[in-house]
């Protein structure tokens, strides 16, 4: 059941199918043919009855940006790939760039040519060399066959497709930074409505610009082939109010014993995806915990194994669905431990330019590795919570959200102090407390592989 | 005598504006459409702190400090961002507001070093200032503060501490977007981001000094004020830069008798709110050990200290000889003298001597006036710059231009070639189009581009060099025209008599030139050198140096003892501009006032007081006895 249907991953597996002429043999470039006769307006309704969301993390309906392209037709139109992937969890990505790249250029016409761009660029993050010689490939490959370029098919559209690689940076997968970045400036966010127009009108080079995943680009493939409904038939929700429909590529790591990147129907409870899909927790431990949608979403314990993985239900239980990629924790796992790495993270990819960003990840991870060398004090947890809060919903862009998250949780206050609290708690209990004054930088804590929790360092 | 360039304009029909109205903190207020909120919100009386916004910067959002609570966003929003809507409700006190501003201030404060003791901008902080207002009075942060160099310089002037720097940009998005060097950028990123010149060189900017106005801390300091005072230990003077030519509006501020800093003043006329960094840190000259402190004679060779009145004794005496014969006196003046200075020298040759030898100009002069305001060059569509760079010679000027590239999409090129085809397509282009002369261009040449201006609908500028440039002219330091443009030729006003009991002569006289050379030949007898070092002003010193030589009395008056000087036989101390009272006329035609800010210094006098006393020793019956009166008297005589 959770194996079926396949929309993006039908002909993973099969040998060369990164090859255009393996691609076509087995019904590539169908669907742009098919596109490519069709009404620009059919094309965006077939992926509204489909009811694609944004598969990046914001989960937005595609088919309202597609729309929100002025229909003045005589200033240049963009469509941008977001392949920047920086979400700590995810690498869906990576690998439908590596294995389906074809599948990915394929995407990116028909959507080019449901909103009358003429220059799409994908821009790639710096990390990901192999995938982006896999589309440069399959863009050159393209070109041959005269799928791109000049005159396409002899319907008269033209296209070029540029590969645009990143620098290192997690803001850059932000949409506005994105942007930045893409035309050669300091990768730093962008004013959002109201106090600047959204990329539909005004974007890159000042012109109206889409940004979409890889996924969802991808996504619009088997839609055209097969029509939306079809895509439709599978997910839950609606038909009327919020739903989520189609499939979803997952990406599972952690403590399993059969991580990866798996295609699932939205909706799957999240018990199968852990032990049927991913086969399980790995040397058959217990599972302690687990992150839904990639870092930047809250985790959740156990109890919330039967909650299907979908938008909504996902949104109810105070987390989020996110990037897809489903970290999975077992018993051996020290919460502040994970919660330092994170918080670290997220304070090396601040961009600097918003305070609450620049400052508060900053203070998060001093008090974080200051509480793992044993110097931790009681009022630092709820200290930890309220830095969160005055970082939420203040920061410039949603990196500063991200960074909140993990411990405060989302609307419902509910992240990882709120269910390990304990566990701070005893690190400051077994502590030297402030006293001494001198602690150790972080190190990872010694001992961990072999499954110590408490994170203790030796001070002094 | 307020000369402007522009005709008086008639009575503006301005375009109806379109006004939006929106209640904050219960108030309603109207402003117009595109107006952002932090400035709807100061006209409705409501205090909003803020660090990254400036009204003349876009807004960058950066800080968080000005958030606001605005209905129907469930966010609270930056009020320097969002533009006024339509019936917009805005909370600016509300408890999750002031939560908010304290947690900002928090964040602000854990990295930010506890200097204020050390510190330049103490007593003058907009942080210390928001802090108190609405930050915590107690930090939460006990961990180590992130550390960078302390004391870097990044300029000639300017010093950068990193760790006090909260990261608003204002410095960078000054040189982006008003002086357009894009000198200081950010490095790094995160809580590493740094301020850094964007060269390896250093910040190379001529208007580097507004950046330590804009620091809201004590980020970017000056190499000249650091660690010297404290603000509130100072005067502060308001008055106007005499450095060049296009007399910025400036605050003069002292402390003890010393110059200890010059900041920019709000002129929107002239120079908005920016300086130059000529205008603000080359003036310590003023504090100078090697000023002129006391009179000096010559006496057996030497350059000897004496008293006032024998000074005044001697030179008047001299002169007196020597304009029995009104041919041989002659003077010489600077044009970056005061109004009443000049008006009363060429009152002392023409009325006390009888001679109209006098002249200011070190090589030809166009004289003609600028046909736009300084500030209507920040509107033009195309702006062509010809002999000159315009950030070197008149740099406030330069912001204006940039102004117009920058906001308005303007054009921009320097071509010294006035008949290139380029200027004449840019003249072509009609209105829009100014023209930013030198006033070394030949005068054939401004000729030829007046004229095709005036064809097509094209302004002409023409600049000129110094602080009183304009004022030279309208007051006739010059051979041929006395003061508000009369010629010499035309025959003497009868107001003359009326106010100095004697016609002026009528024959013109001998201009720089005439006068070296005429001295060289040793047909000057008496010779007045005013405010100007003439082996340092005037192209050929050798004419200099055989001028100097063959005349028997030479009096100059100046702030330091110069080459010139040291060929006097009497020489006079004079005030600086911060030392009296005056006025200059700038290349627009604006007068503009500097103002006493300390006590003169040694024994030094104002140039006009040196000469009134002159005049008085000549039997003239002279009633000055501040520089009100003489300008009350240039108001008859130019009216």
């Amino acid at each position: 059941m959770p194996t079926e249907p396949k929309f993006l991953y039908k002909y993973r597996e099969v040998p060369g199918i990164d090859n255009i002429n393996v691609y076509e043999e087995h019904e590539g470039y169908q669907a742009m043919r098919k596109a490519l006769s069709m009404d620009q307006e059919a094309i965006i309704n077939e992926v509204k009855i489909a009811g694609l969301r944004g598969r990046g993390g914001a989960g937005f309906p595609t088919f309202i940006k597609w729309n929100g392209i002025p229909k003045n037709w005589d200033q240049p139109h963009y469509l941008v790939i977001n392949a920047d992937e920086g979400e700590p969890g995810t690498c869906k990505d990576r690998d439908l760039m590596n294995y389906l790249p074809h599948l990915l250029v394929e995407g990116c016409i028909i959507a080019s040519w449901a909103i009358r761009s003429s220059k799409c660029y994908i821009y790639i993050r710096g990390e990901y060399v192999q995938p982006s010689r896999q589309i440069q490939k399959a863009i050159d490959q393209a070109y041959e066959k005269g799928y791109l370029g000049k005159n396409i098919l002899g319907t008269g559209y033209d296209l070029d497709m540029y590969v645009h690689l990143g620098a290192g940076s997690y803001e850059c997968g932000e949409e506005s930074a994105l942007m930045s970045s893409l035309m050669g400036e300091r990768g730093m966010p962008r004013h959002k409505p109201p106090s600047a127009p959204l990329p539909v009108i005004s974007g890159v080079w000042e012109s109206p610009t889409i940004v979409n995943n890889v996924e969802t680009v991808a996504a619009a493939v088997p839609i055209i082939q097969f029509g939306g409904a079809e895509y439709a038939k599978y997910g839950t929700g609606g038909p009327t109010g919020p739903a989520s429909r189609g499939t979803k590529l997952v990406s599972i790591s952690g403590h399993v014993k059969k991580p990866g990147n798996y295609e699932v129907v939205l909706g799957t409870p999240i018990r199968e995806l852990i032990y049927d899909i991913a086969g399980g927790i790995r040397g058959d431990k217990q599972l302690k915990f687990f992150i839904p949608g990639g870092s930047s979403t809250p985790l959740l314990t156990p109890d919330f194994l039967d909650t299907p993985y979908d938008y909504e239900a996902l949104g109810k239980t105070g987390s989020l669905l996110g990037s897809g990629a489903l970290i999975v924790y077992d018993e051996t796992v020290s919460v502040p431990k994970l919660m330092t790495r994170l918080m670290e993270f997220y304070a090396h990819e601040s961009c600097g330019k918003c305070t609450p960003c620049r400052e508060g990840t900053n203070w998060l991870v001093k008090i974080h590795q200051r509480i793992m060398a044993g110097a931790g004090r009681p009022q630092d947890i709820d200290l930890l919570l309220d830095i969160s809060n005055n970082i939420f919903g203040r920061s410039f862009c949603a990196l500063g959200d991200a960074a909140a998250m993990p411990l405060a949780g989302f609307f419902a206050g509910k992240g990882a102090i709120y269910y390990f609290r304990n566990e701070y708690e005893e690190l400051v209990r077994n502590g030297s407390g402030n006293k001494a004054g001198h602690y150790a930088p972080l190190q990872m804590a010694a001992g961990a592989p072999s499954g110590s929790s408490d994170g203790r360092v030796a001070v002094g | 005598m307020a000369e402007t360039a522009t005709a008086p304009a008639p009575a503006e029909v301005k375009p109806p504006v379109d006004l939006v109205t929106l209640t904050i903190d219960g108030k309603a207020v109207s402003v117009p459409k595109g107006t952002l909120v932090i400035t709807a919100a100061f006209e409705a009386g409501a205090d909003v702190p803020y660090f990254c916004h400036h009204p003349r910067l876009k807004p960058a959002g950066a800080c968080r400090m000005c958030l606001v609570k605005i209905e129907k966003m469930n966010k609270i929003q930056t009020a320097c961002t969002v533009p006024v809507a339509e019936g917009m409700v805005v909370d600016t006190v509300s408890p999750e507001v002031k939560q908010a501003q304290n947690g900002i201030l928090e964040f602000l404060l854990i990295n930010h070093p506890l200097d204020c003791p050390i510190c330049d901008r103490g007593g003058e902080c907009p942080l210390q200032n928001m802090t108190f207002q609405y930050g915590p009075g107690v930090t939460r942060f006990i961990d180590e503060k992130r550390h960078f160099p302390k004391a870097v310089p990044i300029s000639d002037y300017v010093v950068l501490d990193r760790e006090r720097c909260i990261q608003c940009a204002r410095c960078t998005r000054f040189t982006e977007e008003i002086s357009g060097d894009g000198g200081l950028a950010i490095e790094n990123r995160g809580n590493g981001s740094i301020i850094s010149p964007f060269t390896p060189d250093g910040l190379k900017s001529k208007f580097s000094g507004n950046t330590i106005e804009l620091c809201p801390v004590g980020a970017l300091t000056s190499r000249t004020y650091r660690f010297a005072a404290r603000p509130w230990e100072f005067q502060s003077q308001d008055s106007t830069c005499v450095a060049c030519g296009v007399g910025c509006s400036i605050a003069v501020q002292t402390r003890n008798g010393d110059l200890m800093r010059i900041n920019g003043r709000l002129n929107e006329d002239i120079n908005e709110e920016w300086t130059c960094d000529k205008g603000k840190f080359e003036q310590y000259w003023v504090n100078s050990e090697d000023r002129a402190r006391e009179p000096l004679y010559r006496m057996a060779a030497q350059l000897s200290r004496v008293t006032w009145d024998d000074a005044l004794k001697i030179a008047t005496a001299g002169f007196k000889d020597a304009a029995s014969n009104p041919a041989s006196v002659a003077g010489i003046a600077s044009a970056k003298v005061s109004n009443e200075d000049l008006y009363l020298f060429q009152r002392l040759f023409r009325n006390g001597l009888g001679s109209n030898n006098i002249d200011h100009r070190m090589g030809s002069l166009p004289t003609q006036k600028m046909q736009t305001s300084i500030a209507e060059v920040g509107e033009a569509k195309t702006i062509v710059a010809i002999g000159t760079q315009v950030d070197d010679d008149l740099p406030v000027l330069w912001l204006r231009v940039y102004k117009a590239i920058s906001k308005g999409g303007a054009k921009y090129f320097r071509n010294d070639d006035p008949k290139d085809q380029s200027v004449t397509d840019a003249i072509n282009a009609g209105a829009g189009t100014v023209l930013l002369v030198w006033h070394t261009v030949p005068q054939a040449d401004i000729d030829y581009l007046t004229a095709a201006c005036a064809a097509s609908g094209a302004k002409i500028n023409v600049l000129l060099p110094d602080a009183n440039s304009r004022g030279a002219i309208n007051l006739g330091i010059l051979p041929d025209q006395l003061p508000g443009l009369h010629p010499v030729a035309n025959g003497s006003p009868s107001i003359y008599e009326t106010l100095w009991g004697a016609p002026v002569p009528s024959e013109p006289g001998l201009d720089t030139k005439g006068i070296l050379e005429a001295a060289a030949a040793g047909k000057i007898k008496a010779l007045y050198i005013m405010g100007v070092d003439l082996f340092a002003a005037y192209p050929d010193r050798d004419l200099v140096q055989r001028a100097l030589d063959r005349v028997p009395h030479i009096v100059v008056q100046d702030l330091f003892v110069t080459e010139t000087a040291k060929a006097a036989k009497v020489f006079f101390p004079t005030s600086s501009f911060i030392e009296r009272e005056g006025t200059v006329t700038n290349i627009e035609g604006k007068v503009q006032t500097f103002k006493k800010a300390v006590a003169s210094k040694g024994q030094s006098r104002a140039d006009w007081q040196i000469l009134s006393e002159v005049l008085a020793r000549l039997g003239k019956t002279v009633k000055y006895s501040s520089a009100r009166d003489i300008i009350r008297e240039i108001d008859q005589v130019t009216v």
